[in-house]
């Protein structure tokens, strides 16, 4: 059964979105380097969307990062903040009011972790009372216990627990921007998954304006609203959605760093519950007489029937030789296969393919959020998705060609 | 005349001069801290003034002690002056190093984040570095006592105070029945005094080491 | 004095703890020229004083040359004894066996750091009678530890692998410990070497309280006859010595330093 948990992402495309961080030819030329190492940098982020730097390492993303809460001051271009210029304000006091997460956390270790998350505040001279509150809310809302934690000292702690009071001493000012910078890189792949759910579900609440910073494209995939795909110096290859990153990258470098799974890795963007799933399965109750459950498995058109408990929550696969085994005695709910590949709605086709390979029967039933049976999703239902959400992505980059072709004659 | 007679006829005198040697020891150090800190400091952060700063401390340490000792008589006569003078000096190399050391070896990482999180230069010094790199700072000023407290004995040959009169004392009544008394209670008490600061590091060390790196 | 080793070996990560290799020329001329200089301005700067008879007395190719070569004696008779003495008992020290007296041994070390120079030596001459020997066992008592301790420090951290590497292609005990740890340990313990014979040019310069003559004996008949260019002249030359005994055994252990080290 998945347990993994996936959000919705929000609409990259919705329209009237604020611009929260704007940079505007941002370069970066390194004394007694040749080529520079942020060339131009020209980026608009929208409030409350994550915007995912990604490329190869040297690319100079990080110090693309680093240009905007002006750890490394820009050689020439403006960084715009909630429409303000602030290329010239005071660093330190710019700082305070962006969030950093960094991937080697940054926690101060002789400090406790109520300390460390109230930084921030105490720089911008909050008086005591109000920095004790906002430090046990933000424990609270990054999942850690304050009573248990806040007067622990980092090294106390796992490495999933540091970068979550290092996400929380980030939030601790309530900042509109945050800058992360590959903050789940150091972490074993299990933990990774779930601070990653966990922080996109942090989001939804928080709607932070973030920028964060990744080599791997997986990660920026499932993190991003949008993506920004840079190749050396920064240079944009391709800042897009996710989707159509995935469908139409703009060019072989970003398909090439997409790398070969890219129609697997667009089954991460669909969701069980947006398509249309295979309602037409027979089935029957647990506690139904035997005859009646033969009669409705003939009426289909399957080979396999479903049977139900009590409470409509999938029980058994059972076949018409299972249906004669009971027929001979054996009880109803003991014959024929359990019900293994269950995925809910919000799941990622991804997670319902994986389920659906792993189980022994070749489709995934889905539930609903009480466990109740919905539907089934079976390799058909995966490859129908896939061939109509290529074929649209083809139509319209034909009709794009096709629209800007005219425009092109009219400048010339 | 035994030696415990003789501790308990100059139990007074001894802890004078025991006293006298301590204040030599603390006022050196005193200096030392002053000048030696902002020296670590500087070095750190300045990677062309680094070597110089380090060679010229650990070339005070080179030179015999009565040289340096000597080196100030005609700057500040006999007595005590010469004595704070050289001790000083010799107390200055393990403290700058290891401010220098100390600092330098504060996680990367650490300095970024509160760069990141908008702290002054003087605010990350202050609450994060010096912090951090404490223990070893500590360790450093540690050594330089204990080095400052067995040199503050050869004070007595500038006609300096301390526990080194007595050994001085021993030293030129040799034949003499009560001189070994004399060159062993001197030493002793040095002996007990480098003892005595050094238990007062373990305590400061307890007082003031964050327990989370320690 | 008995306490430089301390310094050096203050963070294990300080300046003087391993001979760092090669080098800017600046570091292998630097201090002769240094040296020069000061010796060079030293020698001008006395030649043109009118010096009295005292003054003459002990400021004269004689005498200067003499407590030179005695100074040098005592550190060279005393640096010998102590590397012969503390190498081979650091080796035996650093041996499984020794393993739990370690700590006793450590720990009367760290005690040692406290003791003064200038009362172990009286000491050791009360309990013997005035003269160059008792005078090297002195010297010896104060020296000591740096080495000894340097030499198990050294061989401690020697990359365990290695051994164990060494041990699996068949050598021998002694084997390893010849052609691996002693060699992987040289850094270290040519510095122990290095800051022992630091302490021994040092301590020499008490030499003149015990009737031993050196150096010292210019600096403190400069100090009790009040007269500055002696003084200074007995400062000059024992420090320079100090100096450049310290800048050649730095360099012999940057020669002598295995390869890829």
């Amino acid at each position: 059964m998945t347990t993994t948990d996936t959000l919705t992402q929000a609409d990259p495309a919705r329209s009237g979105a604020k611009p929260m961080i704007e940079l505007v030819g941002l370069t970066k030329r390194f004394p007694g380097t040749a080529e520079a190492a942020v060339d131009g940098l020209t980026l608009t982020v929208d409030e409350g969307e994550i915007t995912v730097l990604v490329g190869p390492s040297g690319c100079g993303k990080t110090t693309s990062m680093e240009l905007i809460n002006r750890l490394i001051e820009p050689t020439s271009g403006r960084i715009l903040i909630d429409g303000k210029d602030m290329t010239h304000t005071n660093p330190d006091e710019l700082r305070r009011h962006i969030g950093y997460v960094i991937q080697e956390t940054g926690l101060l270790p002789h400090r406790t972790i109520a300390q460390n998350v109230g930084t921030v505040p105490k720089l911008l001279g909050w008086d005591k009372a109000r920095i004790a509150a906002r430090v046990d809310e933000l424990l609270e809302m990054v999942g850690m216990d304050p009573a248990t934690y806040r007067g622990r000292y980092p090294k106390e702690l796992s490495g999933g627990q540091r970068q979550r009071v290092g996400v929380a001493r980030a939030l601790a000012a309530d900042p509109p921007v945050m800058l992360m910078d590959e903050p789940f890189g150091a972490i074993d792949p299990i933990t990774r998954e779930r601070l990653q759910n966990e922080f996109l579900r942090l989001q939804q609440q928080v709607r932070k304006t973030i920028i964060f910073v990744t080599h791997d494209i997986d990660e920026a995939l499932k993190m991003g609203d949008r993506i920004a795909v840079l190749r050396n110096q920064s240079h944009i290859a391709q800042y897009d959605t996710p989707e159509n990153l995935l469908t139409s990258p703009a060019d072989d470098y970003v398909s090439d760093f997409i790398g070969t799974g890219a129609s697997l890795k667009r089954l991460n963007l669909s969701r069980v519950r947006d398509i249309e799933m295979a309602t037409d399965a027979p089935t029957a109750s647990v506690s139904a007489p035997v005859a009646e459950v033969r009669a409705a498995l003939l009426a289909s058109s399957w080979t396999s029937l479903l049977l139900l408990d009590a409470a409509g929550r999938p029980a058994r696969w059972v076949t018409s030789r299972d249906l004669a085994r009971a027929d001979q005695g054996a009880v109803l709910a003991e014959v024929g296969l359990p019900v293994e590949a269950i995925v809910e709605p919000h799941a990622t086709l991804a997670d319902a393919l994986d389920e659906l390979i792993a189980s022994n029967v070749g489709c995934t039933v889905v539930v609903d959020g009480s466990g109740a049976y919905q539907g089934i999703v079976d390799l058909e239902t995966i490859m129908t998705v896939v061939r109509t959400v290529r074929d649209e992505y083809e139509r319209f980059h034909l009709a794009q060609k096709l629209a800007q072709q005219p425009a092109d004659g009219q400048a010339r | 005349m035994t030696f415990t007679e003789y501790l308990t006829r100059n139990y007074d005198n001894l802890l004078e001069l025991g006293l006298e040697h301590l204040n030599l020891v603390l006022i050196s150090m005193g200096i030392a801290l002053v000048v030696g800190l902002p020296l670590g400091i500087v070095a750190h952060r300045n990677k062309l003034l680094r070597n110089p700063i380090l060679s010229t401390a650990g070339f005070f340490l080179t030179l015999p002690s009565l040289a340096l000792f000597a080196i100030f008589i005609p700057v500040f006569g006999i007595g005590a002056p010469p004595a704070v003078a050289a001790l000083s000096l010799y107390a200055l190399l393990p403290i700058v190093s290891n401010t220098a050391t100390g600092l330098a070896s504060v996680s990367p990482a650490v300095v970024k984040a509160s760069q990141g999180m908008g702290m002054t230069g003087y605010q990350r010094l202050l609450r994060v570095e010096l912090p951090l790199a404490w223990p070893v700072i500590l360790t450093g000023i540690r050594v330089s006592t204990q080095v400052v407290v067995g040199i503050a004995a050869i004070a007595a040959l500038v006609g300096g105070p301390g526990l080194g009169t007595e050994i001085f004392r021993g030293l030129r009544s040799q034949g003499n029945a009560s001189a070994p008394n004399l060159v062993y209670g001197g030493t002793l008490g040095v002996i007990v005094l480098a003892l005595l600061l050094d238990a007062a590091f373990v305590l400061i060390r307890r007082l003031t080491i964050s327990r989370g790196i320690r | 004095m008995a306490d430089t080793a301390l310094a050096t070996r203050a963070t294990g990560a300080s300046d003087r703890a391993v001979p760092r290799r090669g080098g800017s020329r600046l570091s292998w001329f630097g201090m002769p020229v240094l040296l020069a200089v000061i010796l060079g301005a030293t020698y001008l700067w006395v030649g043109s004083l009118e010096l009295d008879t005292i003054e003459r007395r002990t400021l004269n190719a004689e005498q200067l040359t003499r407590s030179t070569l005695e100074h040098l004696h005592m550190t060279a008779v005393s640096t010998a004894i102590v590397i012969v003495l503390a190498i081979p008992l650091g080796v035996l020290l650093s041996r499984p066996f020794a393993r739990p007296v370690v700590p006793a041994v450590l720990g009367v070390a760290n005690i040692g750091q406290g003791v003064p120079s200038f009362g172990l030596i009286t000491i050791v001459i009360l309990w013997t009678s005035l003269g160059f020997w008792p005078m090297i066992i002195g010297l010896v008592a104060c020296s000591m530890l740096p080495i000894l301790r340097n030499t198990m420090v050294g061989l401690e951290q020697v990359d365990r692998t290695a051994v164990k590497a060494s041990r699996g292609m068949g050598m021998s005990p002694l084997q390893v410990l010849l052609r691996v740890e002693l060699p992987l340990a040289f850094p270290v313990m040519i510095a122990g070497i290095r800051t022992a014979l630091i302490i021994n040019v040092g301590t020499a310069t008490l030499g003149t309280f015990f009737g031993q003559g050196g150096l010292g004996f210019i600096v403190y008949n400069g100090i009790t006859l009040n007269r500055t260019p002696v003084l200074i002249t007995g400062v000059v030359l024992v420090s320079a010595l100090a100096l450049l005994v310290d800048y050649l055994a730095g360099a012999l252990g940057r020669l002598l330093a295995p390869r890829g080290l």
